[in-house]
């Protein structure tokens, strides 16, 4: 499947009498590709998430997601289905306080009968880990828990794009882990693209290419080692290198290192091995 | 400002009539320099804030301000006179129509001039690097995040507390926010205050903290300087927590083998400490 | 674990009743509530609401700690009733104040009147399982449901505003302790300091409700989610 699941053309927006919030954007993500989205608050990536999802209307340019153009109104539901969101706030996304119920509600509103919801919800949950907590009440659960329903919420009804809109910044770090697990194992059973928006270079640094955005526009995109060790660029966005570059450029002013910088601890370990 | 808990245990109502303790025999004590609270959520962390702030009240134990008990009479009033507390997502308590009038609100409400509000509302929002002429007469709510999470810590900033409790200061926010942040959080530990940090983000606790406590199921489980716990991400991993970056990458380079001196917590330590295994 | 707020594990004949006739018998007594104007008859209203609360064994303080939350609102209703209400055969005047005997009257129902509906809401979200609500407002509509009422999307506006219910009430109690905080007054009484800490905490309120709202709505439709089967509404959209 040569098909890029996002395939976006010049897309700008601008909400009214602001300046416009995206500007010029391109952008196409490959299915199964991990993408991390970075950039300064204000910068334009929810804006850019929403318009994945039809949720705002598109103004300037093309924007096609799984091979749907977001402005045809009457496969929107369609696009929607397949592609999913997980958003910030783990406690304003739920529908139902019961868990196997809110992860129902996707397939149901996509046309799936009361019975087949409920399979999807009971596999989706088994996916993220939470099987057998259907009865359970969401506000039960801990942060990175409610983060999984959501993302099972999604994953019951088959997306191939996934996109996260800075859904660790509001849980801790154990519950960030399963869920980084837990989306990457999504992504390596079903083949489902994943759009990674955050504040979070280390998690960056793990994607298949990082996308930096700056003022709306995308100005810069490529693999995490050419991204993310590119301080000027980085700096400019108002963005600092993760830790491991930092270390890096220290032990390379030092004559310690020689080579191109690591952006993991994995990498910084077989740099230092070899 | 020296504040005691000894002993707090505060419980909540639960699940069948049962009740869970928020806090479980809570002994420590802080005074000056920045301490940092880590556990995660449901630990206690934010509850251990509201009691010491004097908000919240413990079912047993004491709260001690200088000495002093500071369940009533002259003891809460000077807490209550002396501290300032952020909590988590503070900008979503704005109610005034302008930042000047927001960050002045608390300064008029306990009678002080309107020239001397202004002076100190332009000190703490340049502490958190945003200016008074700038942003004054703007609407809080028009802001972005970044800006409005700053306005609001300058909101307490400016009542120059002598204790100073933040509630995840820095969650959510971008990279150059969060630095003005954690700036503003040691100018404050420099200028006198006590400040208590509560917070999942270890490299920012690792960046303005002097010592550092653990909260597990409402009991302390760690108790140490930041070097001790931060820097020790193999402890800190013990605990289902997480230590400062350059702290987890020594651990990893140690486990395949590299050595690795000390418990660095930033890149230019990391970068020491290779250097230093390396000559050892 | 935190338990549904407002939920009191017990069991009565008022836990174990249907929710759709606990929904029509709560209507029923609010109706009765609102029809009672004389003392006598707000007397009897006022017996059964007793008779209720002892039946449903979730004690005193459960059902009135709603009601005890709002005694600095209901005083100043009483005021501005007793004060405002009529400038007839005033007891007592200042400027444009008359205290009159129809105002106290007057201020006393409508104070025990807003008591008396609160409490029987408490009694409900103490017996009621936030779930269980929902269900039962679904079973009561369905008879409408052929009539054109949209049951489904009535039974999901109940269930997202009780759960959203507990989270701003949490955020309501730590609110006004920051607040008072920033005041420097923790300690402080009084009924004009209240009710201007009353406007400090309406407006945050409202603001993040309207928040959760929005947020809620933009995930729903992410969802899928559609009011009616058909045209594409594509939200206007916002900052982020």
């Amino acid at each position: 499947m040569g098909e890029k699941v996002v395939e976006a053309r010049g897309v700008s927006h601008a909400y009214v009498r602001k300046r416009p919030t995206l500007k010029d954007v391109s952008l196409d993500v490959a299915p199964g590709e991990l993408v991390a989205i970075v950039g300064e608050n204000g910068s334009g990536k929810t804006t850019l998430a929403r318009h994945l999802n039809a949720l705002i209307p598109l103004q300037e340019g093309e924007l096609r997601v799984v091979g749907i153009d977001v402005r045809d109104a009457a496969n929107v539901w369609e696009l929607r289905r397949l592609c999913g969101m997980v958003f910030q706030n783990p406690e304003n996304q739920f529908v139902s306080s019961v868990v196997g119920e809110d992860v129902a509600f996707g397939p149901k509103n996509f046309g799936a009968g009361e019975k087949d919801a409920r399979l999807a919800a009971s596999s989706a949950l088994a996916a993220v880990g939470l099987e057998g907590l259907e009865r359970r009440d969401v506000h039960a659960l801990s942060g990175g828990q409610q983060q999984r329903v959501a993302l099972a919420g999604v994953l019951a009804s088959g997306p191939q794009v996934i996109v996260l809109d800075e859904a660790t910044s509001m849980i801790d770090p154990r519950g960030r882990d399963e869920l980084v697990r837990t989306v990457l194992a999504a992504r390596s059973e079903r083949g489902a693209a994943i759009i990674w928006i955050t504040h979070d270079m280390e998690l960056a640094a793990r994607a298949d290419r990082v996308v930096v955005m700056r003022e709306g526009e995308v100005v810069a995109q490529g693999a995490p080692e050419d991204v993310l060790t590119d301080e000027d660029l980085l700096s400019s966005a108002g963005l600092e290198p993760p830790l491991v570059v930092r270390t890096w450029r220290v032990l390379q002013a030092a004559g310690a290192v020689l080579g191109p910088a690591p952006v993991t601890v994995e990498g910084l370990v077989s740099a230092l091995c070899a | 400002m020296r504040v005691t808990l000894d002993g707090v245990t505060l419980a909540y109502e639960g699940a069948p009539g049962e009740k869970v303790r928020a806090l479980d025999a809570v002994s420590l004590a802080v005074e000056g320099g920045v301490t940092g609270v880590m556990g995660q959520t449901g630990s206690g962390k934010s509850t251990l804030l509201e009691v010491m702030a004097g908000v919240l009240a413990p079912d047993a134990g004491r709260v001690l301000v200088d000495g002093r008990d500071a369940s009533g009479g002259a003891g809460a009033r000077l807490l209550a006179a002396s501290v300032g507390l952020v909590l988590q997502l503070p900008e979503r308590q704005f109610f005034e129509s302008t930042v000047e009038r927001e960050v002045g609100f608390g300064l008029l409400a306990r009678g002080i001039s309107t020239r001397e509000v202004r002076r100190r509302s332009e000190r703490a929002l340049a502490l958190m690097g945003l200016s008074l002429d700038e942003l004054g007469g703007r609407s809080p709510f028009s802001l972005s995040g970044g800006q409005q999470r700053r306005v609001a810590i300058a909101s307490v900033l400016a009542l120059r507390p002598s204790l100073l409790l933040l509630d995840e200061p820095t969650a959510g926010l971008d990279p150059r926010a969060r630095r003005a942040c954690l700036e503003a959080i040691r100018a404050a530990a420099q200028e006198g205050a006590t400040v208590v940090v509560a917070s999942h983000d270890a490299n920012a606790l690792a960046a303005v903290c002097d010592c550092v406590v653990a909260l597990e199921d409402g009991r302390v489980t760690l108790d140490g300087t930041t070097r001790e716990l931060l820097g020790n991400a193999a402890l800190m991993r013990e605990h289902g927590l997480e230590g400062a970056c350059a702290a987890r990458a020594a651990s990893a380079l140690r486990r395949a083998g590299v050595a690795v001196s000390g418990a660095p917590l930033t890149a230019e330590e990391l970068a020491a400490a290779i250097v230093a295994g390396r000559s050892s | 674990m935190r338990a549904p707020v407002g939920y009191v594990w017990a069991d009565s004949p008022l836990h174990r009743m249907g929710v759709p006739a606990k929904l029509l018998g709560l209507l029923a007594c609010v109706a009765l509530v609102v029809w009672a104007s004389a003392p006598l008859e707000l007397l009897t209203v006022a017996l059964v609401v007793a008779l209720l609360v002892a039946a449903s064994r979730v004690g005193w303080r459960a059902a009135c700690r709603a009601a005890w939350g709002l005694r600095w609102f209901l005083a100043m209703v009483l005021a501005f009733n007793a004060l405002l209400f009529s400038a007839a055969d005033p007891l007592f005047s200042l400027g444009p104040l008359h205290l009159t005997a129809a105002g106290v009257a007057q201020g006393l129902r409508v104070v025990v009147r807003t008591l008396l509906v609160v409490v029987l809401g408490t009694l409900l979200t103490c017996t009621t399982r936030p779930q269980e609500l929902v269900d039962g407002v679904r079973r009561l509509l369905r008879p409408l449901g052929r009539l054109g009422v949209p049951v489904e999307a009535a039974a999901l506006a109940v269930g997202v505003t009780v759960q959203f219910v507990p989270t701003l009430l949490r955020e309501s109690r730590q609110l006004m302790r920051a607040q008072a905080l920033r005041c420097g007054d923790v300690a402080s009484r009084g009924i004009v300091r209240r009710a201007a800490s009353y406007v400090r905490l309406l407006v945050p309120m409202f603001v993040s409700a309207l928040r959760r709202a929005d947020e809620l709505s933009l995930a729903m439709e992410a969802r899928g989610y559609r009011l009616d089967g058909g045209a594409a509404s594509v939200r206007g959209g916002e900052e982020e």
